[in-house]
Order: C-alpha cells, then structure tokens, then sequence
C-alpha cells in the first residue's frame, strides 16, 4: 500500500477542507431560507385568518346607548345616556335589563 | 384580495410581530432539538454539521425574537414603549404572560450570544451556563402557548407540536436519571 506524497497529502486535506466549508455554508443558508419561509408562511397564514385571531386586543368600544320617548299624558322626556363603563346597575339585577334598561326620568315642563 | 391588503396594511405590524413570534418557537425548539441531539449518543459521525446547525438555529432565533419584539414598537393599537417589551413587569398588558416572554426572550439570546464569549467564561462554567437555555426555552413555548393570538388556531398547534414534541422528548431523556447497569451476578 502506496503511501501519497506530501504535497499531494496536503492538497487532499485542502481539498477535504475546502469541501467541508462548502458543506457547512449550504447547510447555514438552508437554515436561514428555512427560517424566511416559516416566517413567510406563518405571515401569510395569520394574514388569511384575519389579523385579529383568536384574543386579539380588540378596542372596547364605549357603547352609548340614547334613548328619547314622549310620554304620551304628561309629555316629559325620557332620557337614558348609558356607557359600557358606568351602567354597572342596568345587568346586575335580571337579564332583562340589558334589553330594556331602567331609563332616566327627567321632565320637562 | 384588495381588502386582504387593506387588513394587513393596517395591522402589518402586528402580524409581523405574530408571525416572528411563531418563527423563533419554531427556529429555538428545532435549535434544542438539534443542541440536545449534539450532547447525546443518538447521532454519531455528524458533529461539526450538528454544531454549524444548532449555532445557525440560534442565530435565526435571535434575529425571530427581535423582530417579534421590536415590530411591536409599530404597532398603534398596543402602541408600546421600549421599556414595556423589554422589562418584565412594566407592560400592562398581559403582564403575566408578557412578562414570561421578556424573560425567556432575554435568556435565549444571551444564553446564546454567552457562547462567543466562552473563552473568558471557562468552557467548564460556560457548559453548565447554557443548560439553563432549556429553561429559557420552556418558558418561551409556555409564553407562546398561553399568551400567543394564535394559540388557539388548529395550524399553529399542529406546527408547534410538531417542533417541540421532540426537543421535549430529547429534554425528558436527558433529564431523566440514568439507570446504574444491571449486574449479572445480582
């Protein structure tokens, strides 16, 4: 069994360094091209089902609710300006009070 | 596809922040996967393209992570400040969950970026150092799971239970105590 020269030994090794560099770049740029198109598609899928998901922190919205009636004997004006935030007795004491809340009586003469 | 934009354009930020979000759970459970596959005797031969592997993962992970965070910065809903998406416990919202994420955020990048610097921490100390990574880790998927917009979405389970099945897998193996050999005598 011939043993090679050392110059052709020392080309060998450059050689087989050389194709380990080369081996190891590939693999880095999969990685990165991997990682841009996980990035893609998940953009892709969460843009599909709609930018708000499942939690999504939504603008609570101050609901105000103005509600005018004339009574019909005594002409006052019914006048209900309820907010989300301070109508915390119109749900407390049935459900039907979400519907139908207790309005503010205020006549006017 | 002209309200597709509309939708997008208005929220860009906030989906690039959810979308690199789902990149890093992804990149750091498959950069575990691939640590933990380094460190065992289940892959032999393959060192040097494991190593290049696992350091490419966790470099994509720094760069997902910081993405995740700093496309926040634009989002004009939430409309946070620096402090609030890099110091826990500053940010109201979700601030358990939010506070989760900062921590697991700030322990994967600096785990990872210690191992530049192993030659002035001792590979010795630097060694037990990055074992807290998988720490670091749990809390990101933890973070992601509980706090994460799209936690409830069908693709998103699927995907991460397909990335973090086996680095928990290989954690458990690891983890757990090695059994002392039976001796044939007993």
């Amino acid at each position: 069994m011939s043993t090679p020269p050392p110059t052709d030994r020392a080309a060998l090794a450059r050689e087989r360094l050389a194709e380990r560099a080369r081996r190891l770049s590939l693999l880095r740029r999969r990685v990165v091209a991997a990682a841009l198109a996980t990035f893609a598609l998940a953009w892709g899928v969460i843009a599909f089902h709609g930018p708000m998901g499942q939690a999504t922190p939504t603008p609570t919205t101050a609901s105000t609710q103005t509600t005018q009636s004339t009574s019909a004997s005594d002409g006052s004006t019914t006048t209900d300006d309820s907010s989300s935030s301070d109508d915390s007795s119109a749900s407390s004491s049935d459900d039907s009070s979400s519907q139908d809340t207790a309005p503010v009586t205020t006549s006017q003469s | 596809m002209s309200t597709l934009a509309a939708i997008t354009g208005e929220h860009a930020f906030w989906i690039t922040s959810r979308a690199a979000g789902v990149a890093a759970l992804l990149a750091s459970s498959a950069a575990v996967t691939v640590g933990l596959l380094m460190g065992g005797r289940l892959v032999k031969g393959r060192g040097p393209d494991l190593r290049v592997t696992h350091e490419a993962l966790s470099l994509a992970t720094i760069a997902a992570l910081l993405v995740h965070a700093l496309a926040l910065l634009g989002d004009t809903y939430l409309s946070p400040s620096l402090a609030d998406i890099s110091i826990p416990l500053v940010s109201s919202y979700q601030r358990g969950w939010t506070s989760l994420g900062i921590v697991a955020g700030w322990g994967l990048i600096l785990l990872a970026l210690s191992y530049y610097v192993r030659g002035r921490i001792g590979p010795a100390r630097w060694r037990k150092l990055h074992r807290f990574t998988a720490l670091a880790w749990i809390l990101g998927v933890v973070h992601g799971v509980g706090e994460g917009t799209d936690a409830g979405a069908a693709w998103f389970l699927m995907g991460a239970a397909a990335a973090v099945i086996p680095a928990a897998t290989l954690l458990a193996i690891r983890l757990a105590p090695s059994r002392p050999p039976v001796s044939a005598a007993g």
